[in-house]
């Protein structure tokens, strides 16, 4: 009698051990979904960290920030939490990652205050942010970002996702290796920067720095005051129309430049090739060679308005046109 | 009229020296999260000769370009485009693609350490690049050469210079960092 009593507690410790094994193993394996809610101080910073998957963030006009959605399917710890005007949201993977086929990866939805700055980094993330009127800061190694406004500092940086930028105002840093950048509706200063991607400008800002090593840029934009690109090799396209006060350079070592002008043409134009030609369709100008060496130039002034262009392309054609103008092609 | 062109050159070179290290200062204080993350990510060893690794760059790069001034300067304007490039332009041309080969070629050691445990899709697309970048500036050494009174030429070899060291500089595999 008294060894069954034993055999019986032995088996019931059995079975314990067992059960806490299998809690600990769900809470190791951490939740699949979640869907939670902080209040914030407003203005803050929400802070986001995922490694894989994809997330939205949308602004409201709430003090409150929401999370929902599903989980990576290996995710060993979620953090959500709000530490003075810091709110942190992270999808904790195990180090090192298992690498297999998976079911799941991190699929979320935040919503912030509007008016609070966001940051988020990840590295295979698919990232998408609209209704945010602050600071965006968004670094990823491989998947795409799509940011739809922004105001103050906008820095998104990939390795070769697309970055595209809708509607933004202030400092906007886009960067990447070989990903394309465009770029939309954006006020302010501009900073665009890619090694292969291509890079693509419309209705930009009218302060813009754009640099490449071999993919094409296009710029698009009306009213355009100060504009500096180059390429090493690649071709440089600008279309539409300068300020009165104009300065722009655009620069390829190996490519084409051409410039499609619309409306008024005011300014100084300086335009020199090394071994390419010069097609000029603004005015009745033609370009010179020097005494020596190879290379053509082009200088010519049209009213007295104070703009400054600068064109060169030391392996290939400048092109100088009005919009509109039929029989050039590139 | 020599002594003009000089100073223009030097104010080219210096300009371009000044504008390497150049940033746009954030609005807001970024140490809140800085903090935080040196808390969650404890720093490695190599992080610490990482540390003076961008001032080691500036330093050097100043010291290539600032003698690649002194030899330009007695050079370049004394070089007519008809004539054969003069051997003290090959000269420091030389040195200074020896100096970028020599501050390349450890950061690249580094970068490929740092980021190995990246996925190897990431890692051809960034080795593509490196590639791309190492042939760009292959071919404006090469204008240079061939046009060795071209200013424009040789800002844009140190740009470039810069950037593909810059690039190399940068830390992928840890989330956040090349914010």
């Amino acid at each position: 009698m008294i060894r069954d009593r034993n055999v019986s507690h032995r088996a019931t410790g059995y079975l314990a051990i067992c059960l806490l094994a299998w809690a600990s193993s769900l809470a190791l394996a951490g939740p699949e979904t979640v869907d939670e809610q902080l209040v914030v101080t407003p203005g803050g910073l929400t802070s986001v960290q995922i490694t894989r998957g994809s997330l939205s963030v949308v602004g409201w006009d709430r003090s409150e920030i929401h999370v929902e959605g599903a989980l990576d399917e290996q995710v060993e710890r979620f953090i959500f939490e709000t530490r003075g005007d810091v709110t942190r949201i992270e999808v904790i993977l195990p180090k090192p990652l298992e690498h297999r086929m998976l079911q799941r990866t991190t699929d979320l939805t935040i919503h912030m205050p509007s008016g609070s700055d966001l940051e988020v980094s990840g590295v295979s993330l698919a990232v998408g942010v609209s209704g945010v009127s602050r600071q965006v800061s968004v670094g990823v190694i491989s998947g795409d970002i799509n940011v739809r406004g922004g105001r103050g500092q906008i820095e998104l940086q990939t390795v070769s996702g697309q970055i595209d930028l809708l509607g933004a105002d202030g400092r906007i840093f886009m960067r990447s290796v070989s990903g394309d950048l465009l770029a939309r509706e954006v006020e302010g200063e501009a900073r665009y920067s890619t090694v292969s991607g291509r890079i693509l400008i419309e209705a930009g800002s009218d302060d813009q720095t754009l640099e490449s090593v071999s993919g094409d840029i296009d710029v698009r934009g009306e009213g355009i005051r100060h504009l500096r690109g180059q390429i090493v090799s690649g071709d440089i396209r600008f279309d539409g129309s300068l300020a009165p006060d104009a300065s722009v350079a655009l620069t390829t070592i190996s490519g084409t430049v051409e410039m499609v002008l619309s409306g008024e043409v005011n300014g100084t134009f300086d335009v020199s090739t090394g071994s390419g030609r010069i097609r000029n369709h603004l005015t009745s100008d033609e370009p010179t060679r020097p005494q020596y060496g190879p290379g053509r130039s082009l200088r010519f002034k049209v009213s007295d308005a104070v703009s400054q262009v600068n064109l060169s392309a030391r392996s290939g054609d400048v092109i100088l046109t009005r919009s509109g103008v039929r029989g050039v092609s590139r | 009229m020599e002594h003009d062109s000089h100073d223009e050159f030097d104010m080219l070179l210096a300009r371009e020296v000044r504008g390497l290290d150049r940033e746009i200062q954030p609005d807001r204080n970024l140490w809140v999260g800085i903090a935080r993350r040196i808390g969650d990510h404890p720093q490695r060893r190599w992080r610490g000769r990482e540390r003076w690794l961008p001032y080691g760059v500036a330093a050097s790069l100043a010291i290539a370009v600032t003698s690649l001034v002194l030899n330009l300067i007695g050079v370049v304007d004394t070089a007519s485009p008809e004539q054969p490039m003069p051997s003290e332009l090959t000269a420091s041309l030389d040195q200074l693609g020896a100096d970028h080969a020599s501050r390349r070629a450890p950061m690249l050691a580094t970068f490929r350490a740092v980021n190995a445990s990246l996925d190897q899709n990431t890692r051809d697309e960034l080795y593509r690049n490196l590639e791309i970048m190492a042939r760009a500036r292959s071919e404006i050494e090469a204008q240079v050469r061939d046009n060795p009174q071209d200013r424009e030429l040789v800002s844009s070899l140190l740009r470039l210079q810069q950037w593909e060291l810059r690039l190399l500089s940068e830390d992928y595999a840890s989330p956040g960092n090349t914010l």
